[in-house]
């Protein structure tokens, strides 16, 4: 029966629920993101980054962490009833549909992506694009894993697709078997596992000797010299401010379903603190090492700039694999190259559809079991125009909806419940109960007022900027038009049946959600 | 990359590594 899975299910370890935690923000944009975002900039990046994570991602991170466990207390293990009982309003429930919807349809092209990087290890362990020793080459075997350069219409590629049904059924395995036996388990062994992995790699990168005069420092100096004129440039505040909703996960929804497993007096600011430090040792430290150095040694200075420029997948799958070839015992680091994304990618996917099998269960009653079966067929359906239709801009589209702006959208709702609503006082409180570490009282005004006007100013300029252009589909082809509407009925489809659930559980179990514990008022009801 | 730079860099990666060993620190070398 529901009501005792709630009590069952829980973190077995403390070791094992801050791996999961930063398992869940560690993942592709760590080692492909971060660089492409950071080193067009220069070192000035790295300045409205630290900013950023001062004032809006290490808050919001303990705000994440504070309604999670409180919502938790009450039996609520996703937002919309977590936002509820902060904030007794018939519209509350229905913002927190937001933390449920969007880690959901991240996961959706994400599992796609991860398998990329389980298919790149495989295909580098049996050398089989071994020879293509230029990006162009590289361009051509990427297409051809893809499918997308063979048919306009659709694109798909058998041995693609294999990888995916792998990556997706790992997924599957892995969130059915629960927190404790199976996402647990997985980041207690995968996180060190990618740890030593990222390490290794970095110092490889460190210790490369110069070619052609070119060398690591040169790289480095991309990250880290910092041009002050720079900064006067709004859009370099934009793009790191992002960057540390991206990389910290925040905005999913994902860390508060992670922290109702808490009990009420566990520790939850050493525990948000350990979650930001670990992303950031990976981020700054390993990220920061690993691409833009090494490209620059191989690539060059102008060569770089490109590289950085196409983005995630230019790096990760046409110029790694290009590298490795020239590196002595290269096949053995690319091995490990993809399988350090693939295992980053996957402790990051198995939390995106947890919210949604938590409501599914703690709200509709729905046995855990069931809702995974129900969960990985709708998913499994709804993958397949991302997987058929990928070359026609259908994941863009996702990833500027659910990825980008609806993120930001349900942080700046989140941050203002918490410090405007449920009010500061008692969010304070609130988040110190059980605390192992105090917050330095300086973060007392920031979280009441910079990080929700901060929050919410990033998603006014996000809308000013883009919005409209992305709403009537500017520049979109028109062949790539009707793709597209299919992305956004996903998103618009799935917020929908989500609010008919919402609406469905208040209305038929309206005892449920007033004062008192849920599952208590659950059992009081049925008897 | 000059030396400045260098030391700057490795001062921010030394702030990442002490707040790591803190809060680990802090978490399992209290006994609760």
């Amino acid at each position: 029966m529901a009501t005792k899975e709630v009590r069952i299910d829980g973190w077995a370890s403390r070791f094992g629920l801050v791996m999961a935690m930063a398992g869940n923000a560690i993942g592709l944009g760590n080692f492909l993101r971060f660089p492409g975002v950071a080193a067009p900039w220069g070192g000035a990046f790295m300045v409205p980054y630290f900013t950023a994570l001062l004032l809006l991602g290490i808050p919001l991170m303990w705000i994440e962490w504070t309604i999670g466990r409180h919502g938790g207390a009450y039996g609520h293990g996703s937002t919309p009833g977590m936002f509820h009982r902060m904030w007794n309003h018939p519209i509350s429930k229905y913002l927190g549909i937001f933390g449920v919807l969007l880690p959901a349809m991240i996961g959706i092209y994400y599992i796609y992506i991860e398998s990329w990087s389980l298919g790149y290890a495989w295909q580098t362990l049996t050398g089989e694009y071994w020879g293509k020793t230029t990006r162009d080459a590289m361009k051509n075997v990427f297409q051809g894993y893809l499918g997308t350069s063979e048919d306009p219409a659709i694109s798909f590629a058998w041995e693609s697709y294999i990888f995916f049904l792998i990556t997706f059924a790992l997924n599957v395995i892995i969130f059915s078997r629960g927190i404790a036996k199976g996402i647990e388990i997985v980041a207690k062994y995968a996180m060190p596992t990618l740890l030593v992995l990222g390490v290794v790699l970095a110092v490889r990168v460190l210790t490369l000797p110069s070619v052609d005069g070119r060398t690591v420092s040169d790289g480095l100096a991309r990250i880290w010299v910092i041009d002050w004129s720079v900064l006067k440039n709004p859009n370099v505040w934009i793009d790191a401010t992002g960057q540390i909703f991206f990389t910290l996960s925040l905005g999913f929804g994902m860390i508060h379903t992670y922290a109702s497993y808490l009990k009420k007096d566990d520790d939850i600011t050493l525990n948000g603190l350990a979650t930001c430090s670990t992303n950031e040792f990976v981020e700054v430290i390993l990220g920061s090492t690993i691409v833009v150095p090494a490209a620059m040694v191989f690539f060059g200075p102008q060569l770089t700039d490109a590289i950085v420029k196409g983005g995630t997948f230019d790096i990760g799958f046409q110029t790694f694999p290009v590298i490795f070839q020239k590196l002595p015992a290269g096949q053995a680091f690319g091995v490990m190259w993809f399988l350090l994304l693939f295992l980053a990618g996957l402790t990051s996917s198995v939390a995106m559809f947890t919210p949604l099998l938590l409501f599914m269960r703690d709200e509709l009653d729905i046995s855990y079991q069931k809702s995974v079966r129900i969960v990985s067929v709708i998913v499994f359906v709804l993958m397949q125009p991302v997987i058929f239709f990928f070359g026609h801009g259908i994941v863009d589209e996702l990833d500027y909806w659910a990825g980008t702006l609806l993120l930001v959208l349900f942080a700046a709702i989140e941050a203002t419940i918490f410090a405007w609503i449920f009010g500061m006082k008692r969010g304070w409180e609130e988040m110190h109960l059980g605390a192992d570490f105090r917050i330095p009282r300086l973060f007392y005004p920031i979280m009441q007022w910079v990080t929700p006007v901060y929050t919410i100013a990033l998603l006014g300029w996000w809308c000013y900027k883009s919005l409209i252009d992305k709403i009537v589909m500017k520049g979109v082809p028109s062949e790539s038009v009707p793709y597209l509407w299919i992305g956004r009925l996903i998103i618009v489809g799935s917020w929908c049946f989500l609010a008919w659930g919402v609406w469905h559980a208040w209305r038929t179990h309206p005892k449920f959600f007033e004062d008192g514990d849920l599952a208590a008022a659950r059992e009081e009801n049925e008897s | 990359m000059t030396t400045g730079t260098w030391i700057y860099m490795i001062c921010v990666w030394a702030v990442i590594l002490l707040v790591n060993v803190y809060a680990f620190g802090k978490m399992f070398g209290k006994k609760k």
